[in-house]
């Protein structure tokens, strides 16, 4: 697989290496002693839409280099908690974070007001639920990461766009293409660029909004294994409405419901013995 | 049941008959007056419109010699100046209301108050904002009769225009975009400048077009801050031979000439008794309007080349 040696050179070393020092500085990063095997911790989560309480308490922690699916039914908050981890609920008036979230290992609380946005959506990336690429050539929408994140060196960012094309199983489709309009490519492909999108930038955890519910199968197919590929380098955090797809992929699963974190276990526990009554009537079909 | 039969069939058919019949003679009504408008004054101008020396003569007494040169020289300078001073402050306000401006505390109340009465500064009578210019770029910035403040009149008029425009376009943005940009480290303003603004391109100079040809045939702000009616000379020619191939003293003398428009010129040719007069104020009126229809061509092409690139 063509991650594996890639990933270990490190642009993030490249990138602007003074901002993770400033991240380190934080008090907090003192303070929280994690386990290897814990990426982010979320501890006594409440998210509010205006008055609306849409996330309960939640605690949760989310293990390195696994895929982690949150399932539940619609409005149970799985998105809302998704888009809490990389504060894209920010982009919006109206929103409020109680409680914390740690990401290993730089130890920074993720809802901190102080905390340096671009460089911790830099860290965590996200796919999201409709293919969303720029309307600019395919090049572009891999380069742009990049670009924005202070990365000049013209070969190092070709460099960078074949890897991240590569790693996400669209470079010998588009190789000879990469100047046309990303819109040129159909849905499926649009997606696999939007998570070439998310990787070139290296980030720790890439965050999936349902990323194959506007896609046909073999394109789900071909992203599911994707994300297989994908998780020996990285954590993931998946939402999805498709049972199947969480008990195919993911190595951990939680269940939601009405904004409260339900059971969080072992996927096949959850798919098989769940301990919750209310988990086990989701799964098996009798509500949602 | 029964009070669906009592209703008698014929009733149905009349009302499909009249109605459309009368649509018809209003559209025939709409479209009958704009091409007696154009062939009219067409047929008036005829004889001047095809007389070269028309294009390139000053405003004379003599309705055989007079031509518009003062005129469309000075309507695309002002226009010039309208166009670049309304794109500088309309655009960016525009970005400011839809991308940045905050909706709680007193900053966001008087961000709405604002927004609420932009769609109002549309519908204010031309002559008013001659007024408001009269009094500020003529008597308070003494920036005088000249090129400067017509520009900065006209530019104020369309100011709501663009700024209406500008903050549609970029709604028409999906937000999906800009969340892209943003889950991948990009900050407001790369946002801004790398999508918000070249997406809402097409919209942005539609609207400008829109504004702009508003602008271009309006008579009474420009009579208001004091624009010639008769004047045969042209502004200095800013280029020079040598680097940077122009001239600043000269650029500013420029801006500060005065100046007249072709509505102005027309103005003055209709109030005039001499028979040729009218004569020329037609073919003045046609050139203006064939401006007019030059521009909003140019508006629908923007809409339908640059909005293609930009499917959702």
């Amino acid at each position: 697989m063509v991650i594996d040696n890639i990933f270990t050179d490190g642009i993030k070393y490249t990138i602007t290496d003074n901002k993770e020092k400033t991240m380190s500085r934080t008090y907090e990063g003192k303070m929280i002693n994690f386990e290897s095997d814990i990426k982010i911790e979320i501890r006594g989560l409440n998210f509010y839409y205006g008055d609306f309480q849409a996330l309960k308490n939640i605690n949760l922690k989310l293990p390195t280099k696994k895929i982690t699916a949150l399932i539940g039914p619609s409005g149970c908050g799985k998105t809302t908690l998704l888009r809490c981890l990389n504060r894209m609920h920010d982009l919006y008036a109206d929103s409020k974070y109680e409680g914390a979230i740690y990401i290993n290992p730089y130890g920074i609380n993720i809802v901190d007001k102080k905390v340096d946005l671009l460089d911790l959506r830099r860290k965590i990336g996200m796919v999201f639920q409709k293919p969303n690429p720029f309307p600019k050539s395919i090049f572009e929408n891999v380069a742009y990461g990049l670009k924005v994140n202070g990365v000049r060196d013209k070969k190092l960012i070709k460099e960078k766009v074949e890897w991240a094309l590569k790693a996400s199983a669209l470079w010998d489709e588009v190789r000879d293409r990469l100047e046309e309009n990303a819109y040129t490519l159909s849905g499926g492909q649009q997606q696999r660029l939007c998570i070439a999108r998310a990787i070139a930038i290296e980030p720790d955890v890439i965050l999936f909004d349902e990323p194959t519910s506007a896609l046909d199968p073999i394109s789900t197919s071909k992203i599911e294994e994707l994300l297989i590929e994908l998780k020996e380098k990285l954590t993931i955090i998946i939402v999805t409405h498709n049972l199947q797809q969480a008990a195919r992929i993911s190595d951990y699963a939680g269940f939601m419901f009405l904004g409260e974190l339900i059971e969080f276990n072992k996927t096949e526990k959850i798919f098989t013995v769940p301990e919750e009554k209310l988990t086990e009537e989701y799964i098996t079909g009798r509500f949602g | 049941m029964k009070n669906v039969d009592r209703i008698p069939k014929y009733k149905k058919i009349k009302s499909d008959i009249i109605f459309p019949t009368f649509g018809f003679i209003a559209l025939f009504l709409v479209v009958s007056f704009i091409f007696t408008l154009v062939f009219d004054i067409f047929l008036d101008g005829f004889v001047k419109l095809k007389d070269p020396n028309f294009y390139i003569s000053f405003p004379s007494r003599f309705p055989d010699k007079a031509g518009i040169l003062s005129g469309w020289v000075g309507t695309l300078l002002v226009m010039a100046g309208a166009i670049f001073w309304s794109l500088l402050i309309g655009v960016p306000a525009g970005i400011y209301l839809e991308e940045y401006a905050k909706k709680r505390g007193f900053i966001g109340k008087i961000e709405k108050i604002i927004e609420l009465n932009i769609n109002n500064l549309a519908a204010v009578p031309a002559i008013i904002y001659g007024l408001l210019a009269l009094g500020i770029f003529v008597y308070r910035f003494k920036l005088g009769e000249s090129i400067l403040t017509a520009g900065l009149t006209l530019s104020i008029l369309m100011l709501p225009v663009i700024v209406v425009n500008t903050r549609e376009a970029i709604r028409r943005i999906p937000k999906d975009i800009r969340e892209a940009a943003y889950a991948v480290g990009a900050t407001k303003w790369d946002t801004v400048r790398d999508h918000i603004l070249p997406y809402s391109l097409g919209g942005i100079l539609t609207g400008l077009i829109i504004g702009a040809s508003r602008a271009i045939g309006e008579t009474a702000p420009l009579i208001t801050i004091g624009a010639l009616t008769f004047i045969a000379f042209l502004p200095p020619n800013p280029f020079i031979a040598e680097f940077p191939y122009i001239s600043f003293a000269k650029y500013w003398e420029v801006l500060m000439s005065p100046f007249t428009v072709l509505p102005i010129q027309i103005f003055n040719w209709v109030s005039r008794p001499q028979a040729g007069f009218q004569i020329n104020a037609a073919a003045a009126g046609f050139i203006l309007l064939v401006l007019t229809v030059v521009m909003n061509a140019l508006a629908y092409y923007i809409r339908l080349k640059v909005r293609r690139k930009y499917i959702w």
